[in-house]
């Protein structure tokens, strides 16, 4: 089941490059969840295979829950991240 | 809270290694860590007003956009103040975020179970 969220954040290169994302992907998920209240979600899309570490780890390191995340091959990965 | 601190020794001269240190700082302090990056050698000139505005590396944000996304997410900018002496700078010479520090606030950092990281 895909958890609905409030809001969107897309970072995709034109091709897929593992760590295009490295420096800009946490602190833009960091701004993008300011807007939102705690317990409200926020959908990422990125075509970076290193985002799966990258979020994964700053979901541990700031506390907010990483709820799902999707692989949809050529398109790029999706998360789901609810803020703490 | 833990705490890091990323040691940044160069400035203009080497672009990559003064704007690494901010990426690295500016990722854990969007992740709620103490991040300082410390500015010692020719990186305490990245502390000064107007200087880190043209230091941009291929393939990286300029560095003056990753200072200031850094400061915007509680980051803090410390200047070494023995480096920053012998190259004629000053408080009043620094950015906004930025303050200068002393060897003994840099040890007490560390002693409080900071983690480190030098570029």
């Amino acid at each position: 089941m895909i958890p609905e969220a409030q809001a969107l954040l897309t970072m995709k290169s034109e091709t897929e490059s593992s760590g295009s994302t490295c420096a800009l992907l946490t602190p833009a998920i960091k701004s993008r969840l300011k807007g939102l209240a705690s317990g409200q979600v926020l959908e990422v899309r990125v075509n970076d295979s290193t985002a799966r570490e990258d979020i994964a780890a700053w979901c541990r390191l700031s506390g907010n829950e990483l709820l799902s995340m999707m692989d949809d091959g050529p398109q790029g990965l999706r998360f789901f991240l609810r803020k703490k | 809270m833990p705490r890091v601190l990323i040691n940044c020794t160069h400035g203009r001269e080497d672009p990559e290694r003064a704007t690494l240190p901010f990426i690295v700082g500016n990722v854990a302090a969007s992740a709620d860590q103490e991040a300082v990056v410390l500015l010692t050698v020719e990186g305490v000139r990245n502390a000064t007003k107007g200087y880190a505005d043209t230091i941009c590396k291929e393939g990286f944000q300029p560095l003056k956009e990753v200072m200031q996304s850094f400061v915007s997410n509680g980051g803090q900018i410390w200047a070494c103040g023995a480096c920053a002496k012998p190259r004629g700078i000053t408080e009043g010479d620094l950015v906004s975020g930025a303050k200068m520090v002393s060897a003994a606030s840099v040890v007490e950092w560390l002693a409080s179970g900071a983690s480190s990281l030098s570029f």
